[in-house]
């Protein structure tokens, strides 16, 4: 019933109107004051005080006043009509773009308000644009414009002036860009936001690829070496036998590799998780270990040289090295793989694998044999080889060993030296032989960055408090010879399988 | 794509070109565990020449190239890297296809970006470990709503690989007994991957505020990088990461009024990564399920304020940024390696200063300063350091038509 009323209102109030709808396309609303409620817009309906426009996508909508000022209200727009009497016609642009066409006989009576801005006519034609948050941007083509913003500051605008308002008031009118000038920036603007939001994907994408590369880093497949060099290390296990492991350790270091192994057989079978034989490596205190070695061989090779080491325990268990009669064998600590540290083991029974027969070759042939009988309870028990590879049992010749040419046997060991520099984090030992060969390793512990660490660092220069320290740090192993022409083998390795196994050069 | 909307929409003659440049000039100097770097410097250059080929079609060409001589404090730090330069170089093609009488916008992209380190002393241009070259399509839509509101739907395709990285296993050949040192299913390429991404996002205005909120989720594949499983061999499967990341942020890009000339942000984000390869630490034989995966926070807020010419502003600009990531499956270790019980984490803190200062119209003068300190309960460091500062700062001219 009421709204029935506001309708007859509304019609009744039609003789006193001063504007109507002269065009709507598209979606076009008109929400009366009398009626309150938003209504399709009908082609020359009147308007009245306080009625509202609003325009949807692709819109647009015509509002003409009696004396000839005509406003066109371009798409997403919302427009009021505040007053239009005689007197005064006064409209609001809430949002949206508006181009006027005052009349000049309507100069001093139209206004049209922003929510920034107020605009009094003199006669003009101009366009509106109210922009979310209220900035509103006006452009003048012909006559003149008062405008005043919220802070009652005033300005006139001029032909062909622009001028910009927003909550901090007006700013100061320019010279308006030609259309050709206003296309320009505006598919210039396009081109800048296109191109930030290039950026931005191709940020999240390269993200993704950092994540690859963080991970490289954080598992230590990525380091450099003590010249700061790049150098490259995989390790992983392999399952050789059910009895046996080997890890790998591959470098590279430039274009050239180097690779690194050491396989451990065991008395029985291995479990899936290797954690609790590898604990015990290096020995056990007070009773036999669970799993021990009963051989191992470790490998190291530039591609073109190589160095293996075999050793292997024909006793049938382990020697407790402490009470075996040998001083020179005897351990005070023994390394603990579970904690990673070494335990004091000092005056108790420490169950270590002596490996009677112990063998290095360089390139394929043997350099250093070592072997002892069943009965032996010592490495010091051991004697050189001579004329039979101590592993294999096989006859010593050009083909298979390093022989003196003088007495046709295993060369023998003429020099064993070791030395350390503590500043230097730098540690060499050094083998000639009777034939004048020799093989030198060359150790240094570094730090992340590639910097040498000095040993002082590392706790000591020599034994465990020197394994102990090594620990903490990489470890880079160059291998040079008179047996490999010039070529090194040059090897970075976590040295805890080395700490582990007991088989730390130093 | 972005050839066959051209073509599609192609009925009308061409418009002329508009390019839009931006280049930057900077030289800096980076700070890190003690040790200063060499005094440095960035350059950038983007250049978007935008055409509209028809009422509807605009088709933007980018092309960008960077030189970074300096490290950011964003940067991969931890690898303790002593030198570090990149370069980037990248051209892509973006349409954008506005129909008539509808509100959507699409547009298709293609673009092809090629990534040069060098991050050692030995590496050079072209020849960096991790170098690479990513070709990617992408598709999004836009549609606005009425009252400052809008939404967007994205899709993409990238296809990354990295021409000189192969795996060290697919390379080890046997030793001199013939036995072999490669497991079994060895890939070689194990890091290039094919990457599909959907996404969808919207952006608010309101009043002086602008809220936006984003959700994307994608899926890398890595063919030839097998599973790692629990006794350390490799199985059939291939590697495959899920990553979901969901960000929000409220913005005030209007000035709070004439005497207080202050802009605001906030951002906060959130991402999660799931992938079914493990990891097996073979000095420990310890085997690490879940490696990869991580739960990373971000949250972020900074100010600017702006002095001067409304159009040209002198601008002071402070931003405090917190990061945690976590690696729900990653036990953090003692300094010897050892594991812990627990859960790995690491938070960055970053203060960031800023001013750019007018020179003439498009161009200023930059300063940026940037100072991160990381915390984290790993305490094994001899691969990659967890706990650190980083500074660097960074000084030049910039240029923005």
């Amino acid at each position: 019933m009421s709204a029935l009323l506001g309708l007859l209102g509304a019609l009744l109030s039609t003789a006193h109107a001063a504007a109507h709808l002269s065009k709507a396309e598209g979606i076009v609303e008109v929400r009366h004051a009398a009626v309150g409620t938003w209504s399709p817009a009908r082609a020359l309906e009147q308007l009245e005080s306080e009625d509202r426009i609003r325009t949807g996508l692709g819109a647009a909508a015509g509002i003409s006043f009696d004396e000839g000022t005509v406003l066109q209200l371009g798409p997403d727009a919302s427009f009021v009509v505040e007053e239009a009497s005689e007197k005064a016609m006064r409209t609001r642009l809430d949002l949206g773009l508006l181009r006027a066409n005052v009349q000049p006989q309507a100069a001093g009576k139209f206004e049209l308000r922003t929510p920034t801005a107020l605009l009094r006519v003199r006669g003009t034609d101009f366009e509106v644009r109210v922009l979310a948050g209220g900035r509103t941007l006006v452009e003048l083509y012909q006559g003149a414009l008062a405008v005043e913003d919220n802070l009652g500051n005033q300005t006139l605008l001029k032909p062909n002036e622009r001028l910009q308002i927003d909550v901090r008031g007006l700013q100061a009118p320019e010279l308006r860009p030609s259309r050709q000038q206003t296309a320009s920036a505006g598919v210039r603007a396009l081109a800048r936001g296109e191109a930030a939001l290039d950026a931005s994907q191709e940020r999240e994408r390269a993200a993704t690829d950092r994540e690859l590369k963080l991970a490289e880093f954080q598992q230590g497949r990525a380091l450099v070496d003590v010249t700061g060099s790049r150098v490259r290390v995989e390790e992983y296990i392999l399952r050789p036998s059910a009895d046996s492991f080997r890890l790998v350790v591959l470098n590279e270091r430039g274009r050239s590799m180097n690779w690194f192994f050491y396989q451990g057989t065991f008395n029985r079978s291995l479990p899936g998780d290797l954690t609790a034989p590898l604990s015990q490596l290096s020995g056990c205190a007070d009773r036999q270990c669970d799993w021990f070695l009963t051989e191992y061989t470790t490998g190291r090779s530039n591609l073109v040289d190589n160095v293996l080491e075999r050793g292997v325990n024909t006793l049938g268990g382990q020697i407790d090295v402490n009470s075996n009669g040998s001083v020179n064998d005897d351990v005070s600590t023994v390394f603990d793989g579970a904690s990673d540290r070494f335990i004091n083991v000092a005056g108790r029974p420490v169950f270590q694998t002596i490996f009677n027969k112990f063998g290095l070759y360089v390139n394929g042939k043997l350099l250093i044999g070592k072997s002892g009988g069943n009965n032996i309870t010592s490495d010091q028990d051991r004697l050189p080889s001579s004329v039979t590879d101590p592993i294999t049992g096989a006859a010593l010749t050009d083909a298979n060993a390093w022989l003196d040419s003088t007495n046709g046997q295993l060369v023998t060991l003429a020099a064993d030296v070791k030395t350390s520099s503590a500043e230097k984090g730098h540690q060499q030992v050094y083998n000639s032989f009777s034939d004048g060969s020799h093989i030198q390793w060359d150790n240094y512990s570094l730090n992340l960055d590639g910097k040498v660490v000095p040993r002082g660092e590392l706790g000591g220069v020599a034994g465990d408090p020197f394994r102990r320290g090594v620990l903490n740090f990489g470890y880079e192993q160059v291998i040079t010879s008179s047996h490999f022409q010039g070529r090194r083998i040059d090897l970075l390795v976590q040295p805890r399988i080395l700490v582990q196994a007991g088989i730390l050069q130093q | 794509m972005v050839a066959a909307a051209a073509m599609l929409a192609w009925p009308r003659v061409s418009h002329g070109l508009e390019t839009a440049v931006r280049a930057q000039l900077l030289g800096g100097q980076y700070f890190y565990a003690g040790q200063k770097g060499a005094l440095s410097g960035n350059a950038a250059l983007t250049l978007a020449p935008a055409t509209r080929l028809t009422d509807t079609f605009t088709l933007v060409p980018v092309l960008s190239s960077s030189y970074q001589g300096t490290k950011q404090a964003v940067d991969l730090v931890g690898a303790g890297t002593i030198v570090q330069e990149q370069m980037e170089h990248r051209v892509a093609a973006r349409g954008i296809w506005e129909p008539k009488d509808s509100r959507w916008k699409l547009k298709p992209s293609a673009g092809y970006t090629y990534t040069l380190a060098k991050e050692t002393r030995d590496e050079s241009w072209g020849r960096g470990l991790f170098d690479s070259w990513r070709l990617g399509l992408g598709l999004d839509a836009e549609y606005p709503a009425r009252d400052g509101l809008a939404f967007r739907l994205g899709a993409d395709y990238y296809y990354t690989t990295y021409p000189n990285f192969s795996s060290l296993e697919s390379q080890a050949g046997v030793d001199p007994s013939g036995q072999p040192l490669a497991r079994e299913l060895a890939g070689k390429k194990t890091m290039d991957h094919h990457t599909q991404g959907v996404g969808a996002g919207a952006t608010l205005i309101k009043g002086r505020f602008v809220l936006d909120g984003r959700l994307r989720e994608q899926r890398s594949f890595f063919a030839d990088q097998r599973v790692v499983d629990g006794t350390g061999i490799l199985s059939d499967a291939s590697r495959e990461d899920w990553l979901t990341s969901l960000s929000g942020s409220i913005g005030m890009p209007s000035e709070l009024n004439t005497d207080r000339r202050l802009l605001g942000h906030a951002d906060l984000s959130v991402a999660f990564n799931r992938s079914n390869q493990a990891s097996f630490d073979a000095r420990r034989a310890r085997y690490l399920p879940g490696y990869y995966d991580y739960s990373d926070v971000r949250l972020g807020v900074g100010a600017r304020r702006l002095f001067g010419d409304p159009r040209e502003p002198v601008t002071l600009s402070a931003g405090l940024s917190f990061a945690r990531r976590t690696y729900p499956h990653r036990p953090p270790q003692e300094a010897t390696g050892v594991y812990r019980g627990g859960t790995l984490s690491q938070d960055v803190r970053t203060l960031s200063l800023g001013a750019d200062y007018p020179l003439a119209p498009a161009f200023k003068l930059l300063f940026r300063l940037d100072h991160a300190r990381s915390s984290s309960n790993q305490d094994y460091e001899q691969v990659y350091a967890y706990n650190y500062t980083v500074t660097n700062f960074l000084f030049g001219i910039a240029y923005d038509y």
